[in-house]
């Protein structure tokens, strides 16, 4: 335990390993939990929390921590082989990949801030509209879901 | 090639029935659980996933049609007793012999399975610190409950079988439970378990099969829910023909004044269009949640 | 496995085995130490009350003790109390497993229903065996203790024929569990025909002749057994026979209908 000095005491835990990097999925969130844990690897590696090299946790390893069906994270962990974020060695396990990650993750941060701005103006435009933000999320959610925007929202 | 076919899904049964005097509480079920599946068997209370359960044990027999578990017939004494050698079982009730204690409770069960995982047993013994040499009538709930998790998962089966086995628990032994389930999963074993709890199956299961009123009304995977499964809405001025939105992947069509909605399985896209096509004014696409499809599907239509 | 389930049964039941040995250790215990002080009890009252209308076997059992032992533990007292005892080690089963919420348990081992009745009758045949050993060790070192010349073809004799007899309670307790749902339905149920049993054959305890009716409820008599066999040939043969077959049915109905049950 810390003393932080303002009279709350804060109770530390450490660890070595890198399960504790990732939270519990939330069922409740609708987000499906193959998205969430991929989302949070992802993060993890743009963050520095995961720098080429490092190993990530094993299937079973991290199934248990996560309270998930293992074949989540190895659909997870195979995704994100083929999308280079992570390399599968063979009765190893998986690592961040060494090179193509720093390159992916500076040109990926890169773009996300640019995502992040145009979200931002996008938001700001449909409320000037007056719409509200239960409305905008669900036509973000409904665009996402329908293929891409292959079907237009209102014909 | 036929046994290879055989041996990929642990559990099948055809035409399942059982009757407990007039009551028909398993009406003709037809399912497959495939092999190093987590599969949720979800349905309601009375639905009939414990009548199924006690069918694939061998607890009950059933009325009519047959079962697989593991390739045995359920329905034969001496195959029954086959299955058994090789499935774990966790029900609703965790109680004990209260005239055993802890101890004396693994060794009765340890020596029923050959294949007894020492290592699983010496790990939650040290994980759950249970007091060995007490008489298990003496025991908290929680420590009979662990205890029990101890007697199942340390059977070292390939097929576990788990009626409603969240029922009743705190949160944590709850969550330890599930943990326990995916590392058997993660061990190579497969999954079969019942519950109403539709966040637990999300959590943790990659098939689901629902049962209501005795019968089979979806089986789908937790990967098409997501990737398939649309609620897609249109807004008509006049309401469509019935035929016009008898299209492939339409599961359920539900009409409320203007307002058609509609829930698909795949297919969304043409499904869309296609209601489009036929005069709808407004078509919108929705993503669904486990949950959604869970209480669409149970929606009676006299309801 | 088969050990395990051994096991399992006799942690089930030993406390009402150890009930039976304490039950049964006083009762024989009593009739052979006590035997002096109720002898002179009823000398006299033989002399202060010559108007008591003492029945037939009164003299007898004063002068004979053998016959004394015959009337008080084998044709009735400790014979109801055995019968009480066979029953007590015969009550379980998966019906009262299902009232305790064991049942699903037991249910999900690679073991046959067969094989868990069989384990229990066997488990409990011991234990009851056991008991009718214990009763003559008592009867014979409470007899040599008081100085009371025993012979002991006499106690095995009876013994023999009131374990045989017992089995048809304990079979009938076995297939009562597998019959009747509820952890104490079957022993309400089995003490009730007990009961019933004995209010019917009182009155011929002591060797009046049977009516027609009583015929099917002859089982006492037959747990008794004659009140002079001392030799194996005077054995009743015939009954004990009836008695192993009428106990063998009853557990082959047990049986076949823990095979039929749904639980």
């Amino acid at each position: 335990m810390t003393d932080t000095g303002i009279g709350a005491r804060v109770v530390v835990y450490y660890s070595t390993s890198t399960v504790t990097l990732f939270l519990k999925p939330n069922p409740a969130s609708g987000v499906p939990i193959y998205l969430q844990l991929k989302e949070q690897i992802r993060h993890a590696c743009e963050t520095g929390a995961l720098r080429p090299g490092d190993a990530l946790p094993g299937i079973r390893a991290l199934a248990e921590s996560m309270v998930i069906n293992p074949n989540t994270v190895a659909r997870v962990y195979r995704e994100l082989e083929q999308e280079g974020l992570l390399e599968l060695r063979h009765g190893v396990g998986a690592f961040v990949a060494s090179r193509g990650t720093t390159r992916w993750t500076a040109a990926k941060t890169g773009q996300m801030k640019a995502a992040q701005k145009a979200a931002k103006s996008f938001v700001q435009e449909l409320r000037r509209r007056g719409i509200e933000s239960d409305e905008i999320r669900r036509l973000v959610e409904a665009e996402l879901a329908s293929h891409d925007g292959r079907v237009p929202l209102v014909g | 090639m036929e046994i290879s076919v055989k041996q990929s899904y642990p559990i099948e049964t055809d035409a399942l029935t059982k009757y407990y005097g007039d009551f028909e509480a398993v009406r003709g079920l037809t399912m497959r659980v495939p092999k190093g599946s987590i599969t949720g068997f979800l349905g309601q209370n009375g639905a009939g996933k414990s009548s199924t359960i006690r069918m694939l044990l061998g607890m009950s027999r059933p009325t009519r049609g047959n079962g697989r578990v593991l390739d045995f017939d359920i329905a034969d004494e001496k195959q029954s007793i086959e299955i058994r050698k090789r499935v774990a079982y966790v029900g609703e009730d965790k109680r004990l012999y209260d005239y055993m204690t802890v101890r004396q409770m693994i060794d009765f069960t340890k020596a029923f399975y050959p294949g007894w995982r020492d290592d699983v047993e010496k790990k939650l013994l040290e994980e759950f610190r249970l007091p060995l040499d007490r008489p298990t009538k003496k025991l908290s709930k929680g420590m009979r409950t662990q205890t029990a998790l101890l007697l199942a998962f340390a059977r070292g089966a390939e097929l576990l079988i788990l009626d409603e086995p969240t029922e009743g628990l705190d949160p944590v032994m709850a969550e330890k439970l599930l943990e326990l389930v995916v590392g058997a999963a993660a061990d190579g074993a497969t999954v079969f378990f019942s519950s109403h709890q539709i966040a637990e199956v999300e959590q943790i299961a990659d098939r689901i099969l629902l049962i209501d009123r005795g019968q089979l009304i979806l089986d789908t995977t937790l990967e098409s829910i997501s990737a398939d499964f649309r609620r897609v809405r249109g807004v008509y001025d006049v309401a469509p023909r019935p035929a016009a939105l008898a299209i492939d992947g339409v599961q359920r069509v539900a009409v409320d004044g203007r307002i058609v909605s509609v829930m698909v399985s795949h297919n969304s896209v043409t499904i869309a269009e296609r209601m489009k096509a036929e005069s709808a004014s407004a078509v919108e696409v929705l993503p669904m949640t486990l949950k959604e499809i869970v209480l669409e599907s149970l929606k009676r239509e006299d309801a | 496995m088969t050990r395990a389930l051994v096991h399992k049964t006799w942690l089930e039941t030993r406390t009402r085995f150890v009930v039976g040995v304490i039950v049964t250790l006083a009762v024989c215990g009593f009739f052979t130490l006590a035997h002096s002080w109720i002898e002179s009890n009823w000398q006299r009252d033989l002399i202060e009350h010559p108007e008591y209308d003492n029945p037939a076997w009164f003299l007898r059992v004063m002068r004979d003790y053998p016959f004394y032992l015959y009337h008080f533990v084998y044709a009735d007292f400790f014979q109801k109390i055995w019968v009480f005892l066979a029953v007590l080690l015969g009550i379980g089963g998966l019906q009262r497993e299902a009232a305790h919420g064991t049942a699903a348990f037991t249910l999900s081992l690679p073991v046959s229903r067969a094989k868990l009745f069989i384990t229990r009758a066997l488990v409990a045949v011991t234990e009851l065996f056991a008991l009718a050993a214990i009763a003559l060790l008592a009867i014979a070192i409470g007899s040599a203790i008081m100085r009371l010349p025993y012979p002991i073809d006499h106690g095995i004799s009876h013994l023999a024929t009131l374990f045989t007899g017992g089995l048809i309670f304990l079979a009938a307790a076995l297939c009562l569990g597998e019959f009747v749902e509820g952890e104490n339905t079957p022993v309400v149920i089995a003490l009730g025909a007990i009961g019933l049993l004995y209010f019917v054959m009182q009155p011929y305890v002591d060797g009046a002749p049977l009516d027609w009716f009583a015929v099917p409820f002859a089982v006492p008599k037959l747990m008794a057994g004659p009140a002079d066999i001392t030799r194996a040939a005077d054995i009743p043969w015939l009954g004990f026979i009836a008695s192993l077959g009428a106990a063998g049915l009853l557990a082959v109905l047990g049986i076949r209908r823990t095979q039929r049950s749904d639980y």
